[in-house]
This record gives C-alpha cells, structure tokens and sequence, in this order.
C-alpha cells in the first residue's frame, strides 16, 4: 500500500493519485488541506495506525510519498492545525521503516540557497560566480566585476523568481539593509530541469526570453520545453547527490552554456513534478507513480509499521 | 577571532570570553539583535568561499574567524516598521543567509553546528538527536528500575559530570556522534545502574541553559577551548 500525503490545493497530489489509479495501484492518501476531515495516529508499540480521511489503520504501508501542503494563509487557526499535523506526520516518517519519498527531515537543504549552492559545488557540480550580501556596496563592486549582466533572487525557499540587475531596478538596492539577497552571474543560454526519480531521471530544455522561464509560463508567454540530452555522466551524479542529501526524488536547474557547459543553480527536494510536466510533455508523474509501485512492490507488509 | 554568538546575560558565553581572553584570543560577542543586523557578504565561485561580516563599521573577515559559539535563541524579529507578511519573509532571508555564512562560510569550528532542522525550529530535532546518541550509545531510552539519574556536559572532547559520577563510556561511539551531528556542547540527562553504567539516556538538550555553578560553567568553557585554536597564546 502506498501512502500520499499532500494537499489537493497543490497540482502534484492530485495528478499523482490520478496516475496511481490509472496504473491500478494500491494507495491511500491523506490531505492536510482538508481541515473538514482529520486523522489521528495512533500508538501500539512499534507500529502506528493512521485513522481518518479513509484510513482504517489495517493496511500495511510499503512507500510513502509526501509533499507538505504550503499555508497560503496566516490566520492562526489554520496555521496552527496545519503545523500540528504536520509535525505529528514528520515524527511518524522520521520513524517510517519503509521508503519515504523525501524524507522531511532531509529536505532543508534549499531552505538556504547559497549553503545548498555550496553543498553542490563540493559534489562536484559547477556553480555560477554568486555574491549573497545585504551590503549596498558590495553588490555593486560584485555587480561592475561582472563582464556580463547579473541577477538576483531570494537567499531562502520562498519563492522568488530571478529578475536581471538593471537601471530599472538598481534603485532598489537601497533596500538591501533590510535582507540580505543573492546576486549571480547571468549564465547565457538555456534551462535545464533534471528530475532524478530513484536511480533514473528526465531532462526537460526549456528557454524563453525571461530572465526566469517560470515567470513567463506563469504569464502565459512562450516558453520552449522538451527532453533534453545530457553531458556523460551528469545524470549519474544528480542521482548521486540526490541520495547524499538523503533524498530519492530532486529536481534540479542547471542553465546550458552555448557551448554545453551544464552551470547547476539549485536542487528543489520537491520538485513541482507537474509544472515541468505540462510545459514538456513528458511522462514525470507516471515514472514517479511506477517508481513508487517499485517500492511499494518490494516491501514486506509483515513487518511494516504505518498502517492506514 | 573567536565569535560568541548569543545574548548578553548568557553566563556559559561569559565564561568563554574569559577564558578565551585568558588565552590571548581576540573574542567578538553579538547578540542575536546585532547579528542579524551586521553588513554580510558571502561569496562562490571556483574557489572556496569567503566573505565578511561588517558590524559598527568593523570589518571581519570570515577566513579570520578562529571559532564560533552559537548560542541563539532564535527569538529575533524584523523592526515594526514592516507587515507581518513582509517581517516573516524578511526573517526567513536573514536566517536562510545566517545559515550559509556560518555553515558555507566558516572553516574554523563551530559550536553547536546545528542541521538546517535547528535553525527551523523543528521540534522533531531534540528527541532525533537523544535517540540517535541512544542508538550510537547502545542504551535505552526510559530509566530500569533501581538506577539513579545523573546529569553530564559534553564539551568538545570531553564530558564532564555535574556530579560525583564519571561519564562511564568508552570506546568510539561518542566521538562519532560528535562528528556526524556537530554537537560540541550539550547536557546529556542519563541513568547509571548500580554498578555506575549507563543504563539509560533520558534526554538530550543541544541548547541548555548555562550551568548554575560558576565552577561548572568555567570547566565547560576550559574543555570547550581546548579542543579548538582560537588564536590566543595558550
């Protein structure tokens, strides 16, 4: 049996428990957007039984996929209930015997950009020249070395889109006393969206006229996206990295040089699947939903401790 | 520069700072108000990071910090001035950089090296972090009837007993926990059978207040420094 847990206000869980039904699996889910229907974990010994949002607490639980829902408010009530079942849900995966998909507890990585950037430049990969600074001055000095144009973006998860450093904005930089940000070097060429799914992976292109092809998807505008080929070896090691941060799925950007050279700008623990998979068509939900099979397919359900 | 990151009424810092100035080493203390405040600059590229942090027109580079102690309570908020929207992403940004300086930035040790997991407030970081020395330990984690509690520190290198009994353990385990997580100070709550073994980790706090014995509190700060070169004389 697989578990899902996620919300049906996100794209992701709804396209992938529409996928799991498709292939005919076993699978159960759990909303955190569904504050109408709750559940409770309980406690006997070793295992744990998932009661609520049609968890009975009787069947044996192989993988679990998860991707927490995001507050999209701040009413406190909502904040309060959403945090709660969260928590309760990390300690109950952080004791998960069985495959989870990602861990929480390692997937903070890319809650500091510049660390994670770090992080991936002692594996190996090449990052852009990047200047993480709330100094007016230094981002300016950073700013003129730069023989080409440079961009900005948040230092933390949330999410901001890249926007180039230009006279329209400059003025800006009086605000940087407030929080610090990231400056890079703006790689030329196009984008590349890897997402690693267990051993295996799929490489999207996409290229558009924005500084950030997801704010001209948003907007509607063109944005070019289909497979892409990658460099010997680089698949390999976006799978190798990807388990050394103790994760089984990533999706990471790297922007593609004209001459090839694959440039990595972060590594997302969970990856919008379905965004990517709409813009390029290709199959990414339904090699997740298989691979979650595989992993459910080779379980032990005698042994297993979540039962929903 | 050692850094003691932490407030001012911290009396485990206090006792750091005299013992590192005791040792020649040149100290910078700043609350969490004052860090999160301070001019920072980080940067990547080919080579290795390196950046600086600037506070009252004082510049520090970070290749020039010998150490950090991090003792932050996490309590820290953006001005008024701001919506409660724009203070919480301000606040994420300034943690989210705060991370990177200290744990991209920093070659020279730091004390606690928390996971990401701390600096997110995860409640789940504490009990992981008792159950995995548990397991690293090979003890339970509730007291046997007939033992008796007992509270040690472990300071660097060393674990000291805030009373009469010794850290009973030996072998490798500690000290590679130590590695894996970053824990250099931490005050462990145990049960000793009665032949004076551990029989039990009861608790784990990465974050203790400072010990109310003045004695305690130096000796902590004397093994803390000792497995670090700060740059003084000794």
């Amino acid at each position: 049996m697989i578990l899902v847990v996620g919300s049906s206000r996100d794209r992701v869980y709804p396209v992938l428990t529409g996928r799991l039904r498709e292939a005919g699996a076993a699978f159960r889910t759990l909303d955190e957007d569904d504050g109408e229907h709750p559940f409770e974990i309980l406690r006997e010994g070793d295992r744990r039984r998932i009661l609520g949002q049609g968890c009975t607490g009787e069947a044996p639980v192989g993988c679990v996929f998860v991707r927490h829902a995001v507050a999209r408010t701040l009413d406190p009530v909502v904040t309060a209930r959403l945090g709660a079942w969260q928590v309760a849900l990390n300690a109950l995966l952080a004791e998960a015997d069985c495959p989870v998909v990602n861990p929480p507890g390692h997937a903070f990585s890319n809650y500091a950009k510049v660390y994670q950037l770090a992080l991936l430049a002692a594996a190996g990969f090449v990052v852009p020249r990047t200047l993480m600074t709330n100094l007016r001055d230094a981002a300016e000095a950073f700013a003129a070395a730069e023989p080409g144009e440079v961009i900005f973006k948040g230092a933390s998860n949330m999410m901001t889109l890249a926007q180039v450093l230009g006279p329209e904005n400059v003025q800006r930089l009086a605000h940087l006393r407030h929080a610090p940000v990231v400056f890079q070097e703006r790689i030329p060429g196009h984008d590349v969206r890897v997402h690693v799914i267990g051993t295996s992976w799929i490489a999207t292109r996409l290229a558009s006229g924005d500084a950030d092809y997801r704010r001209a998807a948003f907007a509607e505008e063109a944005v070019e996206a289909g497979p892409a080929e990658l460099p010997a070896g680089l698949g390999e090691r976006c799978v190798a990295v990807t388990r050394a941060l103790g994760l089984r799925t990533a999706g990471l950007d790297f922007r593609v040089e004209p001459d090839g050279r694959h440039v990595v700008l972060e590594l997302n623990p969970f990856p919008q699947f379905t965004f990517y998979e709409r813009l390029g068509g290709q199959p990414i939900t339904a090699a997740l939903a298989g691979y979650l099979m595989g992993l459910d397919a080779a379980a032990r359900p005698e042994s297993a401790r979540i039962l929903v | 520069m050692l850094l003691l990151l932490g407030e001012p009424d911290d009396a485990l810092l206090t006792a750091l700072a005299e013992e590192a100035s005791r040792r020649g080493a040149d100290v910078g203390r700043l609350d969490e108000a004052a860090l999160f405040s301070a001019g920072i600059a980080l940067r990547l590229g080919a080579g290795a990071p390196e950046g600086h942090i600037l506070h009252e027109e004082r510049r520090l580079a970070l290749s020039n910090v010998t150490g950090v102690v991090l003792r932050l309570p996490l309590s820290w908020w953006p001005d008024d001035g701001f919506s409660l929207k724009d203070r919480l992403f301000i606040r994420h940004e300034t943690v989210a950089a705060w991370i990177a300086m200290i744990k991209s930035g920093i070659r020279a040790p730091v004390v606690n090296d928390f996971a990401l997991n701390w600096w997110l407030s995860d409640p789940l970081y504490r009990p992981d972090l008792r159950r995995s020395l548990a397991a690293a330990l090979q003890v339970a984690d509730s007291a046997p009837p007939g033992s008796r509690r007992t509270e040690y520190w472990i300071a660097g290198e060393a674990v000291l007993a805030s009373s009469g009994d010794p850290w009973p353990c030996t072998g490798p385990a500690l000290a590679a926990w130590r590695a894996a997580t970053g824990m250099g100070l931490a005050r462990l709550d145990c049960a000793l059978d009665g032949d004076g073994r551990l029989a039990a980790l009861l608790d784990l706090d990465p974050f203790p207040p400072a010990p109310a014995d003045g004695a305690l509190r130096a000796e902590i700060a004397a093994a803390l420094l000792g497995g670090m070169d700060v740059g003084g004389r000794a």
